[in-house]
C-alpha cells in the first residue's frame, strides 16, 4: 500500500499511540468494585433493583387485579400487603419499579443524545462564537428552576396524552423529555470539558495531519475518550431521574393511575397513613430508596475512580 | 465590584423575563382552549366562551402577549379562576410561610452540615467518618416526600403528641407551636442539603490538609486541632460556599414538595393545588413567584461569594483597574 492515494494511511500505522482510555477505565472500574465496599453494596443493590423491575412484573400477579382482601398487612399470600382496592402491593411495586427504571434510562439517553454532541462541538471549537453560544444557553438553563417549570408544563399540558401536530406524546414521554432537558446542561458541561483536554492530545494532531476529517476524529476517536466521564454523570442522573419521576407522580403531575408508579402508589398511600397502613407507604418507598442509593453509590465510586487526584 | 453586582442583577432580571415568556409560551402552546381546560371538557360552550372573553383569550396573540408583559410590570397577576380572589393577595398571604420554612431550614442545615463535615475530616478513616459517609449517602438518596410520609406516620400514630405531624401555626399566633410545626418539614427539607454540604466540606478539608501551607503551620508548632480550625477550614469553605449556593435551588423546589406533604399553606402548596385544578392564573403567579425567589437567592449567593472570597474579589478589582 502506498501513501500517495491521499490520506488513506491506516490509522493504526499513522498513529502509534492511540490511547484507549475506555477499556482502561473499564478494568479500573472492576478494580474499584473490589476495593471499595460501598460501591460493591451499590452494585448489588442496583442489580437487585433491576432484577426486581424486570422479573418482578412477570412473576407477580396482575397489579390491577382487585380483590376482597382490602388493606391487608404483609402476609404469606401478599408479601407487601394489599392496597385499598385489594390489589397486590408487591406486584404494584414491581410494576412501578419497572416504570421508574424505564423512564430514568430513557430520559438519560435522550439527555445524552441532546447534550453530548453539543458539548463536544463546543469543546472542539473551544473559544469560538459557537462555543460561546452553546455554553451561554447551558448557563441560562442552569439558572432556571427547572423542577418548578417542569411541574408547570405538566400542569398546563395536562396529565393525559398530548397531541402536538400528528405526534402523540404519552404522559410518560412528557416526563422523560422534561427530565432529559434538566440533565442536558450537566452532560454538556462534562462533554465539553473532556473534549477540551482531549483535543490537546498528540493523537488528534496526528490524525489531522494524516488527513482524517474532523467529523471522523470527533465521532470516532474523541467520543470514545469523552464517554467515561459523561457516563459517570449519566449514572448519577439515573438516580436523580428516578427521584424526579417519583416526585412528579407523587404530586399528581406525572404518570397517572391506573398505571402504577412508585410515586403515585405513595400518593395513594397518603390517604391511608393515619389508618395504620404502614406497609402501603413504607415498602414501595424502600424500593425507591434502594434504586436511588444504588445508582448514587455506583456513580460515586466511578466518580472517585476518574478523579486523577484519587486514582493513585 | 459595583459593576459586577449590577451586571449580575441585570442578568437575573433578564432570566426572570425569559421565564415569564416561557410560561406564556407554554400556556399558548398547550393543546386545546385554556378556558375549556380550566372548566373541564363537558361544559356548555357559552360558559366557556364567556370565560375566554373574560380572560381576553379572543384577542390577537401579540396583543395578549403585550398585555401579559404589561400586567407583569405593574404587578397585576389577575384573579383565581375559582375563588375569584386576586392572585397577588393569595401570594402575599402565603409568602411568609414559605420564606420562614426556607430560611430556618437553610440556617439549620448549614450548621449541622458544617459540624458533620468537620468531624469527618478531622478523623478520616475512623468509625465515625465511615458512619457519616453512609448516613450522608442515604441522605442524598432518600426521596424527601417519602421521608415526610414516614415521619408523619411515626409522629401521628406511634409517638403522638410530641410534634404536630403536619399543618401550620403562624408565628404571630403562637410562636412555640410555630416552631414545633417547623421541626418535621425543616428536617425533611434539610436532609439532602446537609448530606451534600457535609460531603463537600469533608472532601475539600482533606484536600486542604494536604497543602503546603498546612504543613508549614504544623511545622511552626501549631497543634493539629488549631490548624484544622484556623487554616484548613477557611480554605475549605470556598468550594463549600459554592455548593451551598447551588443547593438553594434544591431548597426552593424541595419546599414545594414538603409543603404539599405536610399540608403547609405556603406558595409551593398553592402552586401544586393550582396545577392540579388547572387554576391557570394562580399557577402562573405562583410559578413566577417561586422562579423569582430562586433567581433572587442565587443572585445574593453570587454577590456574597464574590465579596467573601478574596481571590474572586481581587480578580474583579484587577479587571476593573485594567479597564
Amino acid at each position: 500500500m502506498t501513501s500517495t492515494s491521499g490520506g488513506a494511511v491506516p490509522i493504526d500505522q499513522a498513529v502509534p499511540h492511540r490511547p484507549r482510555t475506555f477499556r482502561r477505565s473499564f478494568s479500573l472500574a472492576l478494580r474499584t468494585l473490589n476495593h471499595n465496599w460501598l460501591t460493591r453494596v451499590g452494585a448489588v443493590l442496583g442489580f437487585a433493583y433491576i432484577l426486581f423491575a424486570l422479573a418482578g412484573p412477570v412473576l407477580t400477579p396482575d397489579p390491577l387485579q382487585q380483590s376482597n382482601d382490602i388493606l391487608q398487612g404483609p402476609n404469606s399470600t401478599y408479601l407487601f400487603g394489599t392496597d385499598q382496592l385489594g390489589r397486590d402491593m408487591l406486584a404494584r411495586a414491581a410494576a412501578g419499579a419497572r416504570v421508574s427504571l424505564l423512564v430514568a434510562i430513557a430520559s438519560v439517553i435522550v439527555g445524552l443524545v441532546l447534550a453530548v454532541p453539543a458539548g463536544m462541538l463546543a469543546g472542539f471549537r473551544g473559544g469560538t462564537l459557537l462555543d460561546e453560544i452553546i455554553m451561554r444557553s447551558v448557563d441560562v438553563l442552569l439558572a432556571l428552576p427547572l423542577f418548578v417549570l417542569g411541574m408547570f408544563v405538566l400542569g398546563v399540558f395536562g396529565t393525559g396524552d398530548t397531541q402536538i401536530g400528528f405526534l402523540t406524546f404519552p404522559a410518560a414521554w412528557k416526563v422523560v423529555v422534561l427530565i432529559a432537558i434538566a440533565a442536558t446542561p450537566f452532560f454538556a458541561r462534562v462533554a465539553r470539558a473532556a473534549t477540551l483536554t482531549e483535543v490537546e492530545e498528540d493523537y488528534v494532531d496526528a490524525l489531522r495531519v494524516v488527513g482524517v476529517p474532523r467529523r471522523v476524529i470527533l465521532s470516532k476517536e474523541i467520543l470514545v475518550n469523552v464517554l467515561p466521564p459523561v457516563l459517570v454523570q449519566a449514572f448519577l442522573w439515573i438516580a436523580i431521574a428516578i427521584f424526579a419521576e417519583a416526585a412528579l407522580s407523587f404530586l399528581g403531575l406525572g404518570i397517572q393511575a391506573p398505571q402504577p408508579t412508585l410515586g403515585n402508589i405513595l400518593f395513594d398511600a397518603t390517604s391511608y397513613m393515619f389508618a395504620g397502613a404502614w406497609w402501603f407507604s413504607v415498602l414501595p418507598g424502600l424500593v425507591l430508596l434502594m434504586a436511588t442509593v444504588a445508582f448514587n453509590l455506583v456513580g460515586d465510586g466511578l466518580n472517585d475512580l476518574l478523579d486523577p487526584r484519587l486514582r493513585q | 465590584m459595583a459593576s459586577f453586582i449590577l451586571r449580575r442583577a441585570v442578568g437575573s432580571v433578564l432570566v426572570f423575563f425569559a421565564v415569564a415568556i416561557l410560561v406564556f409560551a407554554m400556556i399558548h402552546l398547550a393543546p386545546g382552549d385554556i378556558a375549556q381546560l380550566m372548566l373541564g371538557v363537558n361544559l356548555d360552550a357559552t360558559i366557556i366562551e364567556e370565560l375566554a372573553q373574560e380572560l381576553g383569550l379572543r384577542r390577537p396573540f401579540i396583543v395578549q402577549f403585550g398585555s401579559y408583559l404589561g400586567d407583569l410590570l405593574t404587578g397585576e397577576l389577575g384573579e383565581s379562576a375559582f375563588s375569584k380572589r386576586p392572585v397577588w393577595e393569595m401570594l402575599k398571604e402565603r409568602a411568609p410561610v414559605t420564606l420562614e420554612l426556607g430560611l430556618v431550614t437553610a440556617v439549620f442545615a448549614t450548621i449541622i452540615a458544617l459540624l458533620l463535615g468537620l468531624i469527618a475530616a478531622a478523623l478520616p478513616g475512623s468509625f465515625l467518618d465511615g458512619l457519616i459517609r453512609v448516613v450522608t449517602i442515604v441522605g442524598i438518596s432518600i426521596p424527601n416526600f417519602w421521608l415526610g410520609l414516614v415521619l408523619i406516620m411515626v409522629f401521628a400514630i406511634y409517638i403522638p403528641g410530641i410534634l404536630p405531624p403536619g399543618g401550620w401555626t403562624a408565628f404571630t399566633q403562637d410562636w412555640f407551636l410555630n416552631l414545633k410545626s417547623l421541626v418535621l418539614p425543616g428536617l425533611v427539607l434539610s436532609v439532602g442539603t446537609i448530606a451534600v454540604v457535609a460531603r463537600t466540606l469533608r472532601a475539600s478539608m482533606l484536600d486542604a490538609l494536604e497543602r503546603d501551607y498546612v504543613m508549614f503551620a504544623r511545622s511552626m508548632g501549631l497543634r493539629r486541632r488549631r490548624v484544622i480550625g484556623t487554616v484548613a477550614f477557611p480554605n475549605a469553605m470556598l468550594p463549600t460556599t459554592t455548593v451551598i449556593g447551588l443547593l438553594v435551588g434544591y431548597l426552593v423546589s424541595g419546599s414545594v414538595i414538603v409543603e404539599t406533604v405536610f399540608t403547609i399553606p405556603g406558595v409551593g402548596q398553592l402552586l401544586v393545588t393550582a396545577l392540579r385544578t388547572q387554576d391557570i392564573p394562580v399557577a402562573i403567579g405562583a410559578t413566577l413567584f417561586v422562579a423569582g425567589l430562586f433567581l433572587f437567592i442565587n443572585l445574593l449567593v453570587d454577590i456574597s461569594y464574590a465579596v467573601l472570597n478574596p481571590r474572586i474579589r481581587e480578580l474583579y478589582l484587577r479587571r476593573g483597574a485594567t479597564r
